[in-house]
């Protein structure tokens, strides 16, 4: 068969596709723009925690703040509380202020149970950071935590504190000088307990040494 | 005359016969062990209801690779007999040594051949259980190296796998020995799940432990206290120490002996049902035919008999479509239809293609019985899985091949149909052996609207595609051949394969389209250019490309065929080369055999293309004869 | 041979017979050359060949990716060696060039999918104004290709218009918000009392855009953002959690104020392959905030979607800032209730996923639960939620909905609609017609 007769009997028509053509090109390019905007929203609160902490020279060695609280012996052994955090030095240094106020209001279990104590701010609980804790406080921001391990151990005084100066590379001292070597402070129920804060060369820790 | 009429008919009734004869079960004679019966016991399996005989196929079929029967004995003993599946299940259950000894792990694999330093067995290929699991004991720290890897999620090599494989065979013989599968007893603590025996054993032995170590302990102690000098002998010959872990060993395996024991004792207490199927065990084991079949009424009446009316009470029906297996019937009829319809080309006696669209009615026939069985078993619509699409296939082209061959009476109709069916049924007996075929569905197929209207029109769509690309097929190779298609004869056909395509065109699109509107509706996604869309929108753009060809004059009879032919193609690719992809929501279906066999098909049609692009003058039909030049 | 076909009253590409005057306008020639089916026909061809391809290249590269490479736009890069890959699964492993590790790449310019579109759509109204008449004859064919042309302009106005977003609860938690996958946004923060936050949003895009570039100044923002340096993605996925690293003392370090100064993000390379792992590109950036009057640095910080938390900015600590993926803000709020993954029994084999949720909406003062499950989505003003993924493996039960929001959501219906009518009634006249010729003969 033929085609149409052809020329100006189509102008309309013609036309149309001239549009048509123009506006897909159009089209084409049209992609909503992106651009600066402004809404209000509910407010989420901010749940990172104190700023971080920032990176030390490691020749500052390292420091060891804590609590020993002494707890009633079991089996004829000695037991004690431990709250112990370990950093850099300077990073350590800011958490000075709020472990006071933590020693402030613990207060030591009965009987079987863990002590009661109020957080200071930012600090929050967290899954126990080794296979020795019984719990994890992070001090810190989310990203530079400085866990503060709770634990519960026995043993001489001696022993636990001289440990603890072994992992920051201070050597040990004998029986007699570690008491002078501590502070004794009062903790929120009366009961008296050693601050000990220890800072030096350090040294890396073995994986399976006792905290 | 008459031959015309009584030639069809007595296709038909022979055929009739054969198909009848599968479809009733030969009661057993006295004396011998019901196994119909008791493959009928319903178990819940992967997660459906299916009887105990199904199970059986499965795992023989998956671990002896497309073999639903076992051999009694070795290849050249002359009382060697094939037995159903079925039987070889009891056989492992009820313990019997001679179970492991069956060769039924296929290993097909060269490397895993020779992994294991197993012998060659060509054409059999296959090993027992004791065979292999010593094999695997030698090359121990081989295989723990290779299950590291699989669990750290490292990429495996394809021997590996296959090895992996194989062990996994030896895992489920040792399950189905040790009545760790399947769910055979309704948990009273969980509606709708079914406890294996051994679980139920499990969780009830609890009760029982104490009193088998203490039971245990004094039995040792006796025996021991029966003779001390040789027990200061061994003590001093061994050393404190080994020969005290020597005695706590044996304790500790008196202790579990006589666990067992006590289980055994009072199964029939904590745990009838499981206490009913023990007996027919153990009438199995000790080879007592009426102790057997008694146990297995009991069962029955029992414990199946009010399960009727559930769902787990239609099992009789699945357990009848495994026995008569009307697949493998309907593949033979289909090869009978085309030798009958090749038989009228030849002969020129039309009862032959009576005969064909008689028999090929009947083929139908038993055919849609089976998928209408199949529905009704699965409360699903025919198509769900790869398996469902090949004999969904070979069912709809069956019916449009015969309403062609009706039409145009010229055999070609019926002929196709045969190849069609014979060809769908053998890729369906292919895909048996992936699994179970009426397996249960994810979450995202699960709706039977879409599953019915998508799945089953895309399916007609490759159908019908396919349909088309065999007429042409055999107008290129009958035209290139022989005289047959020259004249009205080629035009016809012609004709044929323009309506098909038209009729594919529509219905893959579709089936196409309901597919878009399904993912729309659950995952808000008309198109998601997965890969099996893509392939499915191939077929129907290269269906309607072909009809815009003709249109434009730019191909005429021999151009459409071609087209027709890689049509072929581009539907094989659609259907399953799609899968072997292993990307988007279709990755399912891998399989190297079916990789290789899509490569063999291509090029099957590529050359049949290569034939047809011969210039006309060299075909049979069309050369140029000296007369009409 | 067959014959010529005798039942159409056009043939494409046949000139025109010389009795015929063609027309002296050559507007008119190019609307006969537009509308040829030949043209057609190449370009069907050139659909199956971007289909094809667009399809062997998912094995490697994600979706998004093949969208933008191959099938929303106008311009594509077919890569030829992903012939290799076909080969290497259908051929036993044999590949025509570089290995499964390090396949290379042989990319080669083509129409890409809007073009093929368009030119479809024109040859399909040139055709139509050329050749086919409005008889009962053509009316399938009109209506089938009206269809045609509304389908792929309903996919255009998709592929630039609709918008999908995530909403991942656990059970119990609820929210007011969608997030994107593949966008981000640089976001300044300030009370504005009554439990409400003042949010000044910057897209990730312009700042990509702007790295080394001159700072983007904005009346709405509070500081003046420059660009240092900007990463597309900084999460490695081989390793399973990805978070910013520790900075070592002495480090050389962007960052001179805030999180930087502890932490560090690296340049990964980009995720682009979806190997079934649901892994998305998180994108960082250094950026030096300046004061608005004069200039002067505030401070460098890092932002990045793959840190949590917002990070106070400026001298008064009145803002914070976070760089996170976008979100949209809902008038209303869906809590999980419920959330369950049902197997099929004794399997591992999903049956069902349910979600029940709560929508709580104040200004409409609606509270209701609702049931969104596979295949059955919630519905609502203008999104439709869809039930994505799930986890019931971990500690709480995680639901995921895919939320999206198209304008064109109907068009395909319709379209399809019209084709299939068309196609219909068209074959239908064909076999009537058919089967009264054979009648005849």
């Amino acid at each position: 068969m033929r085609l149409r007769t052809p020329g100006p009997s189509r102008p309309a028509l013609r036309r149309l596709l001239v549009i048509f053509v123009a506006a897909v090109v159009l089209l084409a390019g049209c992609k909503p723009p992106s651009e600066i905007t402004k809404y209000t929203a509910p407010h989420e609160a901010d749940e990172s925690g104190p700023p971080p902490d920032v990176p030390e020279d490691p020749v500052t060695g390292e420091r060891i703040l804590g609590l020993i609280v002494p707890a009633p012996p079991e089996r004829g052994e000695l037991q004690w509380w431990f709250f112990k955090m370990r950093g850099r030095p300077q990073a350590v240094g800011r958490r000075v202020k709020p472990l006071e106020a933590f020693a402030a209001s613990l207060k030591m279990p009965a009987d079987e149970g863990m002590p009661k104590y109020d957080l200071p701010s930012g600090w929050v609980h967290t899954q126990a950071s080794n296979q020795f804790a019984l719990v994890s406080i992070r001090t810190g921001h989310r990203y530079t935590p400085l866990p503060m391990d709770v634990s519960k151990a026995g043993g001489e005084l001696a022993a636990n504190v001289n440990r603890w100066r072994d992992q920051v590379g201070l050597k040990e001292l004998s029986a007699d000088e570690i008491p002078g070597s501590l502070r004794e402070i009062t903790i929120g129920d009366g009961t008296k307990a050693y601050w000990v804060d220890v800072s030096g060369p350090g040294r890396s820790k073995p994986p399976f040494a006792k905290p | 005359m008459k031959a015309r009429v009584w030639f069809p008919v007595g296709i038909v009734a022979l055929a009739a016969f054969l198909v009848i004869r599968e479809a009733v079960p030969p009661s057993p004679s006295k004396g011998e062990m019901d196994l119909n019966a008791f493959g009928q016991i319903p178990v819940q399996y992967q997660g459906r209801y299916m009887p105990i005989d199904t199970v059986a196929r499965h795992h023989l079929l998956v671990i002896s690779v497309g073999k639903e029967t076992y051999a009694t004995a070795k290849e050249r003993d002359p009382n060697r007999k094939m037995e159903p599946a079925i039987r070889w299940l009891l056989e492992v259950m009820s313990a019997k040594r001679a179970a492991l000894d069956y060769e039924v792990v296929r290993i097909d694999s060269p490397d895993v051949r020779q992994f294991l330093k197993l012998t060659n067995r060509p054409g059999w290929w296959r090993y027992s259980f004791t065979e292999v699991a010593e094999a695997f004991d030698k090359r121990q720290d081989d295989v723990q190296k290779i299950l590291s890897k699989a669990r750290q999620d490292q990429p495996l090599t394809d021997v590996e796998r296959a090895i992996l494989t194989t062990r996994g065979h030896l895992t489920t013989i040792l399950s189905i020995q040790l009545l760790a599968l399947p769910g055979l007893i309704p948990d009273p603590d969980n509606p709708g799940h079914w406890l294996s025996p051994r679980e139920v054993d499990e969780r009830n032995q609890g009760q029982f432990e104490l009193q088998a170590a203490r039971e245990a302990t004094e039995s040792v102690n006796r025996r021991l206290w029966e003779k001390p000098e040789e027990m200061d002998r061994a003590r001093r010959q061994m050393g404190e120490e080994k020969f005290d872990a020597m005695v706590e060993q044996i304790k500790k395996e008196a202790a579990q002996k006589r666990l067992r024991e006590l289980i055994d004792e009072h199964r029939k207490d904590f745990a009838p049902q499981s206490a009913a199927f023990h007996k027919i065990l153990d009438a199995y084991d000790a080879g007592k035919a009426e102790d057997f079949n008694a146990a297995v009424r009991e069962y029955h009446e029992t414990y199946v008999g009010p399960l009727k009316g559930t769902d787990a009470g239609r099992t009789n029906l699945e357990y009848f479509l495994n026995r008569f297996d009307p697949f493998f019937l309907c593949q033979w009829m289909y090869v009978g239809v085309m030798v009958l319809a090749a038989l009228w080309w030849l002969t020129g006696a039309r009862s032959m293609n009576n005969a064909a669209t008689i028999l090929g009615f009947f083929a139908l026939a038993v055919h849609t019985l089976a998928l209408v069985l199949r529905v009704i078993v699965s409360e699903k619509p025919p198509v769900t899985n790869l398996y469902s699409s090949a004999v969904f296939i070979g069912w709809g082209g069956l019916i449009l091949c015969l309403a062609l061959d009706l039409y145009y009476r010229n055999g070609l109709g019926n002929f196709t149909g045969g190849l069609i069916g014979m060809g769908t049924m053998l890729i369906a007996r292919f895909l048996e052996s992936n699994g179970d075929t009426m397996p249960r569905v994810e979450a995202v197929l699960n709706t039977n609207f879409w599953l019915s209207s998508h799945v089953t029109c895309v399916t007609l769509g490759y159908m019908a595609t396919f349909v088309a690309g065999q007429i042409a097929a055999f107008y290129i190779i009958a035209g290139f051949f022989t005289k047959t298609q020259a004249g009205d004869r080629g035009r016809t056909v012609y004709g044929m394969i323009y309506g098909v395509t038209c009729f594919a065109a529509l219905l893959s699109f579709v089936g196409t389209v309901l597919g878009g509107f399904w993912a729309d509706d659950s995952w808000g996604r008309f198109w998601g250019w997965d890969p099996k869309e893509n392939g499915a929108v191939l077929v129907v753009i290269w269906n309607v490309l072909n009809l815009h060809l003709r249109w434009a004059g730019l191909v005429k009879a021999r151009g459409f065929a071609i087209m027709a032919v890689l049509g072929n193609v581009v539907t094989a690719w659609s259907w399953f080369g799609t899968n072997q992809l292993g990307i988007g929501l279709h990755a399912y279906g891998f399989d190297d055999k079916l990789a290789t066999g899509c490569a063999v098909y291509w090029l099957s049609q590529f050359l049949i293309v290569g034939l047809a692009l011969v210039p006309l003058r060299f075909w049979a039909s069309f050369a140029p004869t000296t007369a009409t030049k | 041979m067959a014959e010529a076909n005798d039942n159409h009253d056009y043939v494409g590409a046949t000139p025109p017979s010389k009795a015929v005057r063609t027309g002296p306008s050559p507007l008119y020639r190019l609307l006969q050359a537009l509308a040829s089916l030949r043209f057609t026909a190449i370009l069907f061809v050139l659909t199956l060949i971007i289909v094809f391809f667009g399809t062997l290249a998912q094995k490697r590269d994600s979706l998004n990716t093949v969208l933008d490479e191959y099938f929303y736009c106008w311009l594509a890069w077919v890569d030829l060696n992903l012939i290799s890959d076909f080969t290497q699964v259908f051929l036993k492993g044999v590949r025509l060039y570089g290995t499964d590790e390090d396949p290379g790449r042989l990319r080669i310019p083509f129409p890409g999918g809007f073009t093929i579109g368009w030119v479809m759509v024109v040859n399909l109204v040139a055709a139509h104004i050329v050749r086919f008449k409005l008889t009962w004859k053509r009316a399938g064919i009109w209506v089938l290709h009206a269809g045609v042309i509304v389908l792929l302009g309903g996919e255009f106005i998709r592929a630039n218009y609709a918008i999908e977003d995530q909403m991942r609860l656990s059970e119990g938690q609820s929210a007011n918000y969608l997030y994107s996958l593949d966008k981000s946004e640089l976001v300044f923060l300030r009370p504005a009392g009554s439990g409400s936050d003042e949010v000044v949003s910057l897209p990730g895009q312009m700042i990509e855009n702007a790295v080394g570039a001159l700072p983007i100044s904005h009346p709405e923002l509070p500081f003046d953002v420059e660009v240092v340096q900007y990463m597309k993605n900084t999460s490695d996925p081989a390793r399973p959690i990805s978070g910013p690293v520790p900075v070592k003392f002495g480090e050389k370090n962007l960052a001179t104020a805030g999180l930087g100064l502890a932490v560090r993000l690296n340049a990964e390379k980009e995720i682009s392959s979806i190997k079934g792992d649901r892994k998305i590109n998180l994108p960082g950036c250094y950026v030096t905030l300046r004061e608005k009057s004069n200039g002067k640095a505030i401070g460098t910080y890092l932002f990045g979607t793959a840190i949590d938390d917002s990070q106070p900015v400026g001298p008064d600590g009145e803002w914070r800032a976070a760089f996170r993926l976008k979100r949209t803000y809902l008038p209303y709020s869906i809590q999980a209730i419920k959330v369950e993954r049902i197997n099929w029994p004794n399997t591992d084999k999903p049956k069902e996923f349910k979600s029940t949720v709560r929508l709580e909406n104040p200004t409409t003062q609606e509270s209701r639960e609702v049931l969104i499950e596979m295949n059955r989505p919630l519905r609502y003003e203008g999104r439709t939620y869809y039930q994505s993924t799930m986890d019931t493996g971990g500690p709480a039960n995680l639901t995921g909905f895919q939320v999206v929001q198209n304008p064109g959501s109907h068009i395909p219906y319709v379209a399809c609609t019209l084709i299939t009518l068309g196609m219909a009634f068209h074959f239908l006249l064909k076999l009537i017609d058919f089967l009264n010729r054979r009648a005849r003969r």
